[in-house]
């Protein structure tokens, strides 16, 4: 270079200027590589924690800890241990370990449906002392996709066989059906039983009073016949006697079948509320795994919004096709 | 030189990707709650007038049309007024059917779309075909075709309707030929229900020509696709046709076959008219089968 130099003085300032770029460049690069090693907490202050589980489906290195969504450290190593568990090591930065303290225990949690998992740490009670490197913490797993289906599934083998035992006993000739059945039949024997009575009751008030009346005119021609009438007047009081005395016999009736009733429910009371309690968490469960799922992406850009759609043409119209 | 524009296709190659990749990531335009609703009550209406619930169709159906209007959706109005005129024909108040599609060509009218335009007059023109007023018919088919342009979803529907007057003037061989180009423009995927119609319709107009062969041909493939819709009424017909197409062809012992699955149709849709009908064409043969009814009268 020098050689050119002396043969062209442009080339000495070129020199300068060539050096002065690959400082600069040299410069930025380190720059770059500090920000980058600062972002990554190589310089941060940290302390090591670990936990163990017996299996190490879903967990990595490099994955992610977080603290209430913040991230706050990372997973630095997985090793088995000699007794078959899995030993997991991780790092929490210093200034996040004041939330940390003993009683906190390390969860794995999924995001979304095809989301990756994370190490979510569940702090302890704040009056219990902080913890200290390579402390040992509880592990859990929250339910992924999978395990949701999984429960799913098995809570709902109960209540099908729940609803097919029902069903069966429920179909069965001395079963819940035909037990209402014969309390209906039994409703409407009672029903009819106290229309004819109503009719019967009726019929005789309207004859003792067409009597009474005829008895009543008479009183004035006839006062001996008066104790006649008080005679035909008890008669028919006896004959509303038993009018209220069939009644009596009617609301008896009534009882029973308010008992029968009372039996049905007390059976059904028993099975059908817990029946209803699974039906109504498993169906909870599966809205919240369809939501879930229909709000994740890819599936959300699979869901169309709904149009309204023109029915098709139908020149050889239904009515000429199905005659009525 | 190459190099570059090898290195310039390179690019262009990676940005298509790149924005093929946006594309596929960017989510469907969001609808308003009030479209929403009305869309889903037109789902249901839909979904209520194809199991055949005219009442429950025609109360959501104005129910949309209501939501729709309150908010100017001028493309959904013109689709609901069509298919409530359909749920009003179905519930026999052919005045109402008249008046919802009359609506959409009166003015003020909204920028309603051509294609729901065309299909609307289509169906007036249907209607006026059933009530046997030929020239008003043909008007509207005038109309609609003026809309539709010959490419809209209706073309083929406004020809089998052209076929249809053709065939009702004893025209026949222009009736053929409107047939065989409805045939020939309904989409097989897309338009199932009308291309049986057509099919079967060309069946009719060939048996009405005495060319049988043609006409069992026709009505074999409107009886395909009736089987694969599910439509009892149309099966039934096609299978009277396909009978009395092979009487025609002095087939008697087919026409028999076709005549008694015909008559198992419609005693299982619990259709007495339908099975009398069909008992008719076979005491033509002079088999009578015993009634079988045990379905609802």
């Amino acid at each position: 270079m020098k050689l050119f130099s002396s043969h062209d003085s442009r080339l000495a300032v070129l020199e300068r200027k060539v050096g002065l770029f690959a400082f600069a460049g040299l410069g930025a690069l380190l720059l770059v590589f500090v920000i980058v090693a600062i972002e990554q907490g190589m310089f941060a202050s940290t302390t090591k924690l670990r936990f163990q589980t017996n299996d190490v489906g879903m967990i990595h290195e490099g994955m992610e800890v977080r603290l209430r969504g913040f991230k706050v450290g990372k997973l630095l190593g997985i090793s088995l241990k000699n007794d078959g568990a899995v030993e997991v090591q991780f790092f929490v930065d210093n200034k996040y370990l004041l939330h940390i303290r003993h009683g906190a225990k390390v969860r794995l949690v999924e995001q979304g449906l095809l989301g990756d998992g994370v190490l979510e740490i569940v702090p302890g009670p704040k009056d219990q002392p902080n913890l200290v490197a390579n402390e040992l913490l509880p592990f859990e797993r929250q339910f992924g996709m999978g395990e949701l289906a999984h429960e799913l599934v098995e809570r709902l083998k109960p209540i099908l066989d729940n609803v097919r035992v029902t069903t069966t006993s429920l179909n069965e000739p001395d079963g819940l059906i035909n037990h209402v059945k014969k309390v209906a039949v039994k409703f409407e024997k009672t029903g009819e039983d106290i229309s004819s009575l109503m009719q019967q009751t009726q019929g005789v008030i309207a004859e003792e009073n067409l009597k009474l009346g005829k008895a009543l005119d008479k009183s004035s021609e006839a006062v001996d016949k008066v104790g006649v009438a008080v005679d035909k007047v008890g008669v028919a009081v006896d004959k509303a006697g038993v009018a209220l005395d069939k009644a009596s016999i009617m609301i008896d009736s009534f009882h029973d079948v308010a008992q029968d009733v009372g039996k049905v429910t007390a059976s059904s009371a028993e099975s059908i509320p817990p029946m209803l309690q699974d039906g109504r968490v498993a169906a909870e469960d599966a809205r919240n795994i369809i939501s879930s799922a229909k709000d994740a992406w890819p599936i959300k850009n699979m869901m169309e919004p709904g149009e309204t759609i023109i029915l098709p043409m139908d020149s050889y119209g239904v009515t000429n096709a199905q005659p009525k | 030189m190459v190099l570059q524009m090898h290195s310039q296709s390179n690019s262009a190659l990676l940005i298509s990707f790149c924005l093929m990749l946006v594309a596929c990531g960017s989510a469907p335009e969001k609808q308003n709650s009030r479209t929403e609703q009305a869309n889903k009550l037109s789902a249901r209406a839909d979904a209520a007038f194809l199991q055949g619930e005219f009442e429950s169709a025609k109360n959501d159906y104005l129910q949309a049309l209501r939501i729709n209007q309150s908010v100017e959706n001028a493309a959904e109005i013109a689709i609901i007024r069509f298919n409530l005129a359909r749920a009003f024909h179905e519930l026999a108040y052919p005045e109402q059917a008249h008046l919802q599609l009359d609506t959409l060509f009166s003015e003020p009218a909204l920028p309603y779309p051509p294609a729901t335009l065309a299909a609307a007059a289509a169906l007036k023109s249907q209607y006026y075909l059933e009530g046997k007023e030929s020239s008003l018919a043909l008007s509207w088919i005038e109309k609609g075709e003026g809309y539709c342009q010959k490419k809209c979803t209706v073309a083929g529907s406004l020809l089998l309707l052209r076929a249809q007057l053709a065939q009702r003037d004893n025209r026949l061989d222009e009736a053929q030929k409107f047939a065989d180009d409805a045939v020939a423009a309904l989409k097989p995927g897309m338009q199932q229900m009308e291309l049986a119609n057509a099919h079967r319709l060309s069946g009719e107009i060939s048996l009405a020509k005495n060319d049988s062969a043609r006409a069992i041909h026709s009505f074999q493939q409107a009886h395909a696709i009736d089987r694969k819709l599910g439509i009892p009424g149309k099966i039934r017909l096609d299978l009277m046709r396909l009978g009395a197409s092979h009487e025609r062809a002095g087939a008697a012992a087919a026409a028999l076959s076709y005549y008694s699955r015909a008559l198992t149709v419609s005693e299982a849709m619990g259709s007495k008219q339908g099975a009398d009908e069909v008992r008719g064409l076979l005491k033509a043969l002079q088999i009578i089968p015993e009634a079988n009814i045990s379905g609802p009268q």
